[in-house]
């Protein structure tokens, strides 16, 4: 058992069974959207467990998810036993490398398990003018204005806003791709010339783990092209 | 029109390269500067990169390939043959998507240009990995398949980088890294066809002729996510 943990020919099994689980998951989500709607809105085990009843349409999903959790188990037990047979001199930097791409895989997986498990998502309709509240958090829209910027091919909203975070107030500028973070990701959705702004509010506590797994991934990447390719091919 | 046309020349100038090896050569640079020149013009009438659309995507991996060449025929492979036409295919998938000018608010962000960039990067060098790959089958030239395989990898590392950019700016964007929908599906699918392939050969599951064609194969997967999801699955259309 432990053998074929830590095999890398497991990993091929699993890989090649993942394609094809994902082929299937492509096929079913374009097949039948009025159930996926809402699937990137909720964390996922919260919709699977809302839509338990579909699992004819969505067994793929539980699949995917054993699927990447036995990945998990053979990347730790390889990444190990790699770790105790390498323990010998050489470039720390060359031996580290896949690893390090290894365990942002991993870390990358542990990131989608917590968006998958936690977090929260919701877009408030708003006014100019108005405030919400969330929690002990409330946030005013002071102004929406939109700006021409070369290139782009609408004009580009400016939602200034003041958040009230128990006693203290920030003033902020949410613009699109550019939120806002205080405790939540403050985001500029949409907006009206009339004043009317849609804000989108996000707590995901799995993206800070894929940030985590993209810092690794990025260290990991910078090693192996410094020691495979720095000698040539 | 004219774009059809200028586009149709470079195409005509890179086939010419196939005719003959030194006179091909000539033909092959001079396709090459007149590719860089059109990406040229395409960077100041955009005012960015051009990578924002498939269209200057496509034509950006093409000059990319292009010149990969002039390095891997300086120390690799004395006869490009196939290498010559990866251009071609390039400039030619471009003529079938469409050319857009302007880009949404969300899209002017630096994550999307890197991802965007790295995603030419990748595609170049994955691409340019199976033609490699090609010429091994073709001359059975070990060299070629250990050069398929590193060129490869570089091609997987540059496309998980670009994978990861995309993500952060898409959550910037909007509050997610990932969605369910096919295109992220087919994306996910060609990183693991890779890794497959990468790990395959590796642990020497997969070697020689095995290994090549499977590296070959992977173009396929590639293009069908980036380029054939949408129309055959139905997924919805992204400008990048």
């Amino acid at each position: 058992m432990l053998r074929l943990l830590k095999s890398i020919k497991t990993a091929l099994v699993i890989l090649f069974l993942s394609i094809t689980v994902f082929v299937a998951g492509s096929i079913y989500i374009p097949r039948n959207l009025r159930l996926f709607s809402d699937i990137n809105d909720i964390p996922l085990f919260r919709w699977l467990s809302l839509n338990y009843s579909s699992i004819g349409k969505t067994f793929w999903i539980y699949l995917a998810i054993f699927l990447m959790a036995l990945l998990s188990l053979n990347m730790i037990f390889c990444l190990i036993d790699d770790i105790l047979k390498r323990l010998s001199p050489g470039t720390i930097v060359q031996r580290l490398s896949p690893h390090l791409i290894h365990l942002s895989v991993l870390i990358v997986l542990f990131g989608h398990l917590m968006s998958g498990l936690m977090g929260f998502k919701k877009d408030i309709p708003v006014k100019a003018g108005e405030e919400f509240a969330i929690e002990s958090l409330r946030i005013r829209i002071d102004s929406v204005e939109f700006v021409e910027v070369k290139g782009e091919d609408q004009p580009r909203w400016r939602i200034g806003l003041s958040i009230f975070d128990r006693d203290k107030i920030k003033r902020a500028v949410a613009e699109p791709a550019r939120p806002v973070f205080n405790r939540y990701g403050i985001y500029a959705k949409s907006a009206e010339p009339d004043g009317r702004v849609v804000i989108g509010l996000v707590d995901d506590p799995g993206a800070f783990w894929e940030v985590v797994g993209a810092v690794v991934f990025v260290a990991g990447s910078a090693g192996l092209f410094s020691t495979r390719f720095r000698k040539g091919m | 029109m004219s774009h059809l046309l200028i586009l149709l020349f470079i195409i005509s100038l890179y086939a010419l390269s196939l005719s003959d090896d030194r006179k091909g050569y000539r033909f092959f640079l001079i396709a090459l500067f007149l590719h860089l020149l059109y990406l040229l013009y395409r960077t100041f009438h955009l005012g960015h990169p051009p990578i924002t659309d498939k269209f200057d995507i496509l034509l950006s991996a093409g000059l990319l390939t292009g010149l990969y060449q002039l390095y891997l025929k300086r120390r690799w492979i004395r006869e490009a043959g196939y290498l010559y036409l990866l251009p071609v295919l390039f400039v030619f998938l471009a003529l079938f998507q469409e050319r857009i000018d302007t880009i949404s608010s969300s899209m002017n962000s630096s994550w999307f240009y890197l991802h965007a960039g790295l995603l030419v990067i990748a595609l170049s060098l994955l691409t340019t990995g199976s033609v490699i790959g090609l010429l091994y089958l073709k001359n059975s030239e070990h060299t070629f398949e250990l050069l398929q395989y590193r060129i490869t990898l570089a091609g997987w590392l540059f496309f998980s980088l670009s994978t990861i950019a995309g993500s952060i700016w898409f959550f910037l964007a909007q509050g997610v890294y990932w969605l369910w929908t096919a295109k992220e599906l087919w994306l996910t699918i060609t990183w693991f066809y890779y890794s497959l392939y990468l790990h395959g050969r590796y642990v020497n599951f997969l070697k020689g002729e095995r290994a090549a064609e499977i590296g070959v194969a992977g173009v396929f997967v590639l293009f069908f996510s980036y380029l054939g999801v949408t129309p055959v699955l139905g997924s919805p259309w992204t400008q990048f």
